[in-house]
């Protein structure tokens, strides 16, 4: 953010009154659950279960066997049905393993409760991974690598700041746990063994900073800090130069930073508390193509259309159904995907199409763009099929969050351009 | 039910392209009204009545020709003027006229700038050169006599400034170069003071006169995101201090660099050409280089070329740079940051030592 650079995010309406304060309401996913055998693009899943095989809640079913370990938990009581190949939320068909739901919810916890206060570093870690945590702010990266060996840590970053529009998820989780929010954060900051850690929350929480603050109030290191209501502030990037005004070439590591998500680490105390991982999830359903947006609990595998069924149905003909929020989610033309354990929102909206018009060159995309980028001048390279030009101009930092595309006043698809201009880099490697 | 798909993102900010265009149009007519109302007061009926005809007959040759355009190419009409906006065009080159400026003038130079600056390039948004820029420079050009035989002449302060090297300790050697020319016989002629620069109150081309009329549509423009505020602010602080170190190699008062930013078409060129979108650079660096650039060339013309205004061509000029400033500034803009800034501080100094240069040689 500088005279040069523009301001480089924007406040967006968020639309989170529509669910902030709704009840949580739980819905039962049914006869099936599906569990996808998929993590960061990675399908190289063993399967530990057969046809027939009866699970609890928490079994562990299948894991990640590449040169990540992330294994997969049961989400119901029931009987294994086999795998079957269904469309993920990142718009590919994946390997599901399908569960038949008793509706039982008969429980096993699959690992033995741990007490973080006397667990040491190594063993925390190990906890992590054998619990599958992965980042909960949609990425799905499992969290063990974060903590791995890493050394010289200042600040630990709590990401609670939830830019995404309409989404309310990880706000009603963590006004529902605060005590494992308070718990999660303070094992987090002894497993990388950082001077401080630092809650960020939008600063127009008004009505739960007191209550954070208040929450946080017996740890001297612990530090509640109120950022911009502004689009992207949850970006890794965005939120550690605004909370120590530095940059990083690859990772936060580099200046002594590790961000990880509030959810993250309630779920990281709920499961050293009880010994089960994460096999429920906290999920916004909002938007106005949905008749009664809300927070739902749902058990992971739980198919989208039975969530919005839940809340009432859609509202609308012609609609878009989201994985994610409407920035960075995917449009998914079908809603039989699930929610996994990193999902933690539905966003559907009412179908209106804009024309496009020509860029007037405003610059505007520019002048947002978090990663420092040029989307118009990525555009135009584009077009020309300039392989060289759009090298310069670091296409490769772009991370698709929408913004361009958002700002755009001509409407145009700036950030489909910047995708198509991304995948000729690549192909020229 | 119908699931659609679309890449995300799936959101959309409110403002767009056609109501950016309208609130500009407001903030023109906004000035275009203060100069009818002026011409009202200060000269009668006749004169305002001629400011509005002026107007209508420019908004009918540039609409005019965008239609003719669509007729010819099979285009649909009303599609098309929704994302092409001429008037814009038409209103801006008629405030850059003078109010004694002749019909036939005005209307050609108007088909002149949307057919040759505009839709020729490919239309909105692919044109090299601000239309309107063109379309005064044609005038400059081609019509410089043809006025209404039936309005006084007059000469306006910047002609008369400009005679003298833009040196002349205003207001008093102005009304006086202005008691001595003949031509300053005439009804509007006055000696404006500093006052009355700012308020516009004084001969000139009808929108550009009034500085606080425009800084202020500018300021609301620019606050509600429908022009880059860098632009015209690099542009007048630059060509304040470049003025500024010319004028104190002569002695002149430290208001000087005042007179450069009230006379003549600067704070109109800056609020509404040099911001212009589709002729400047994209990024803000580029966009900060091109208004230095401007008022680097603005002062060069003024005090140095066979011309009494500089801004209109220093727009041309630096609208012809763009593309190579374009370039030049590509990249990751926060890894090319530092690099930016040692291009605009080499600009800062080619920009002093040309007014040194300049100062030097009218010795």
């Amino acid at each position: 953010m500088s005279f040069l650079t523009g301001p480089m995010r924007k406040h967006v309406n968020g639309h989170k009154q529509l669910t902030d304060h709704s009840e949580i309401k739980f819905v039962d996913p049914g006869e099936l659950v599906y569990l996808p055998l998929i993590n960061m693009g990675s399908t190289a899943y063993e399967v530990l279960v057969k046809e027939g095989d009866s699970v609890k809640v928490g079994t562990k079913v299948a894991f990640r066997k590449d040169h990540f370990t992330v294994p997969l938990f049961s989400s119901v009581s029931g009987t294994v049905k086999g795998v079957q190949k269904i469309m993920h939320s990142s718009l590919k068909p994946v390997d599901h393993l399908v569960i038949i739901n008793d509706g039982k919810y008969e429980k096993e916890a699959p690992l033995k409760p741990i007490d973080y206060k006397s667990a040491s570093k190594e063993e925390l870690v190990e906890f992590m991974m054998n619990m599958g945590l992965v980042g909960c702010g949609g990425a799905g990266f499992p969290t063990y690598i974060k903590y791995r060996g890493v050394q010289g840590i200042k600040k630990l970053i709590i990401n609670a700041v939830e830019c995404e529009p309409y989404i309310t998820a990880d706000y009603a989780g963590m006004k529902e746990n605060l005590e494992d929010l308070v718990a999660g954060v303070d094992a987090l900051l002894k497993t990388c063994e950082a001077e401080k850690a630092m809650v960020c929350i939008k600063e127009t929480k008004q009505d739960f900073i007191p209550v954070l603050k208040d929450a946080f109030k017996e740890f001297k290191n612990i530090e509640v800090v109120p950022v911009p209501d502004v689009y992207p502030m949850g970006w890794e990037r965005t939120l550690v130069y605004e909370v120590t005004k530095q940059r990083y070439e690859k990772l936060p590591s580099e200046i002594g930073c590790i961000v990880n998500n509030a959810a993250t680490a309630i779920s990281f105390a709920r499961c050293m508390r009880t010994g089960m991982p994460i096999v429920e999830k906290l999920v916004t359903v909002s938007g106005d193509g949905v008749v009664e947006p809300c927070n739902v609990k749902v058990p992971t595998g739980t198919p989208a259309g039975v969530i919005i069924q839940a809340c009432g149905g859609y509202a609308a003909e012609d609609i878009l159904l989201i994985a994610g929020g409407p920035m960075m989610g995917k449009t998914i033309t079908s809603d039989k995907f699930v929610i996994g354990t990193y999902n933690n929102s539905l966003t559907v909206l009412q179908h209106k199409p804009v024309k496009a018009i020509a860029c007037l060159r405003c610059g505007k995309c520019s002048d947002h763009c978090p990663a420092g980028l040029q989307p118009v001048r990525i555009n135009m390279a584009e077009k020309a099929k300039d392989t060289d030009a759009l090298k310069k101009l670091g296409v490769m930092d772009c991370v698709e969050c929408g913004m361009c595309t958002y700002i755009c006043p001509s409407k145009i698809d700036v950030t489909e351009g910047v995708r198509r201009a991304k995948r000729i880099v690549a192909l020229k490697k | 039910m119908k699931f659609t798909f679309k890449p995300s993102p799936n959101y959309r900010q409110q403002q767009s392209t056609q109501s950016i265009m309208l609130e500009l149009t407001l903030g023109l007519l906004v000035v275009f009204g203060f100069s009818v109302v002026y011409y009202a007061m200060a000269h009668g009926a006749n004169y305002a009545v001629r400011a509005l005809l002026l107007m209508v007959v420019s908004l009918v040759c540039a609409v005019g020709t965008e239609a003719l355009w669509c007729v010819a190419l099979k285009k649909d009409i009303k599609e098309h003027m929704q994302s092409s906006f001429p008037w814009v065009t038409a209103i801006i080159l008629t405030l850059m006229c003078r109010v004694d400026i002749s019909y036939y003038a005005l209307g050609v130079s108007t088909v002149m700038a949307i057919f040759f600056g505009k839709l020729v390039f490919g239309g909105f948004g692919q044109n090299l050169f601000n239309p309107a820029a063109v379309g005064r420079a044609i005038i400059f050009a081609s019509f410089t006599g043809s006025v209404a035989a039936d309005l006084i002449s007059y000469a306006t302060p910047t002609a008369a400034i400009a005679g003298h090297n833009w040196l002349l300790s205003i207001p008093s050697s102005i009304s006086t170069t202005c008691a001595a020319a003949t031509s300053c016989s005439g009804t509007l002629v006055a000696a404006p003071t500093l006052g009355e620069l700012m308020m516009g109150t004084y001969a000139g081309a009808m929108g550009e006169t009034s500085l606080l009329i425009i800084v202020a549509v500018g300021a609301f423009l620019a606050y509600r995101g429908v022009i880059d505020w860098r632009v015209p602010v690099t542009y007048m602080g630059t060509l304040f201090v470049l003025a500024t170190v010319y004028g104190l190699m002569f002695g002149q008062p430290l208001t000087y660099g005042l007179y450069h930013l009230a006379l003549g078409g600067a704070a109109f060129g800056a609020v509404f050409m040099m911001t212009d979108p589709v002729t400047n650079p994209t990024s803000a660096a580029g966009r900060v280089v091109f208004a230095m650039g401007c008022a680097i060339l603005t002062l060069m013309i003024r005090v140095k070329a066979n011309l009494p205004e500089g801004v209109l061509y220093s727009i041309l000029l630096m609208n012809m740079m763009t593309p190579a400033i374009e370039k030049m500034m590509d990249g990751n803009q926060i890894k090319t940051e530092k690099k930016n800034w040692m291009i605009i501080a080499i600009v800062a100094a080619v920009g002093v030592c040309a007014a040194v240069v300049c100062a030097m040689a009218n010795m």
